[in-house]
């Protein structure tokens, strides 16, 4: 049973629906740690409902040059925000077929 | 610190999607003793639903119910605990714009609709201060910054608050980290504008998180924009509560 109360938002965006939201539940996210990037995508996988959340291999990084985004703590809440969206296209649009990453 | 030696007054528009990360990285950002000193004063009427809870990550279950700025201030609060962080019970409304934008040194637009959006431009670069648009839907997120005297600013790239009903704006939901992403960038970009670091104006980001796709697009200034264009094309000069008329939309958020 999903949370449709609570995902509705989620569900509601293309590609998620409640297979995607299902597929989410039933998916682990490899972001937990010490960092604040991994704090900030705890809060993130949580929120987006994953089944379980298990530790990253360090911390998560960014992906931008400092000339972008230059504070570090600003830099964390993106790598951690940049984690989990990669990880909810990973387990829900992964149903459609193509590779999305 | 400001030249009275007052510590600099972000107001943050929305204690939402966006409003949440952008103020968590702020947060965690003025522990930092080379960050300039600043408070926070957020505006936001809204209590926390459960439909909030996948995307405004301060919140838990606990929160639903409860004040968004109450909520907001004690997840700060216990972030950095000599934050100082006030709250304005009320949205952006045009009677308000020019008094809250005034009494900022930076306004970070952190709201959920295109009226809201265009308010927060217009009363920004009215009373000459700088501002952060950051704003998301579906999977997509678009932030941008202008300077207190625009060139560019929101209006250069968007004009005008679309007709009609806004793009699908009460069916089409939001992925809650790509609302991450956007408030992250807007945090960036308001401690840029704190250190007048002039390298925040000037560029558009947009992120694709289906992608994972994160750009950077310079925009130019648009001589004939009509709140910072040419002095013949500028026909914003005040802020008319007509022109912000539109349906409030959450999905934005
Ligand atoms: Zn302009």
């Amino acid at each position: 049973m999903i949370d449709a109360e609570r995902f509705v938002r989620q569900i509601l965006v293309e590609g998620i629906g409640e297979a995607g939201q299902r597929a989410i539940g039933a998916s682990s996210a490899a972001v937990a740690g010490g960092h604040l990037a991994n704090q900030v995508a705890e809060l993130y996988a949580r929120a987006a409902g994953f089944g379980a959340i298990t530790p990253a291999d360090g911390p998560l990084e960014p992906g931008v040059p400092v000339e972008w985004v230059a504070d570090p703590s600003a830099r964390a809440a993106l790598a951690g925000a940049r984690a989990v969206a990669r990880a909810i296209a990973a387990s829900a649009l992964a149903r459609e077929g193509g590779p999305c990453l | 610190m400001r030249s009275d030696g007052r510590p600099w007054q972000v107001l943050l528009v929305g204690a939402g999607g966006i409003g949440a990360p952008a103020a968590l990285a702020l947060a965690h950002a003025s522990l930092s003793p080379t960050v300039p000193r600043f408070e926070i004063v957020c505006a936001d009427d809204d209590v926390v639903e459960r439909s909030n809870l996948h995307r405004q990550i301060l919140f838990s279950e606990a929160d639903v119910g409860r004040d968004k700025l109450a909520a907001l201030s004690a997840a700060l609060l216990e972030i950095a605990p000599r934050l100082a962080v006030r709250g304005h019970r009320g949205r952006l409304l045009p009677a308000v714009a020019l008094e809250l934008a005034r009494g900022a040194d930076v306004v970070v637009d952190a709201t959920d609709n295109f009226a809201s959006r265009f308010l927060a431009a217009d009363a920004a670069l009215l009373t000459g201060r700088p501002v952060v648009h950051a704003a998301s839907v579906r999977w997509n997120a678009t932030v941008l910054a202008s300077s207190a005297v625009g060139r560019p600013c929101y209006r250069c790239l968007f004009e005008d608050i679309p007709d009609g009903p806004a793009p699908d704006c009460a069916t089409a939901g939001v992925i809650g980290p790509v609302c991450g992403v956007a408030g992250a960038l807007a945090a960036d970009l308001t401690l840029k504008i704190l250190r007048s670091d002039a390298s925040a104006f000037g560029h558009v980001f947009t992120y694709d998180g289906r992608r994972d796709r994160l750009r950077r697009v310079s925009v130019s200034p648009r001589p004939s924009c009509a709140l910072c264009g040419d002095a013949s094309a500028r026909s914003i000069v005040e802020v008319e509560a007509r022109r912000y008329a539109g349906p409030a939309c959450e999905a934005l958020a």
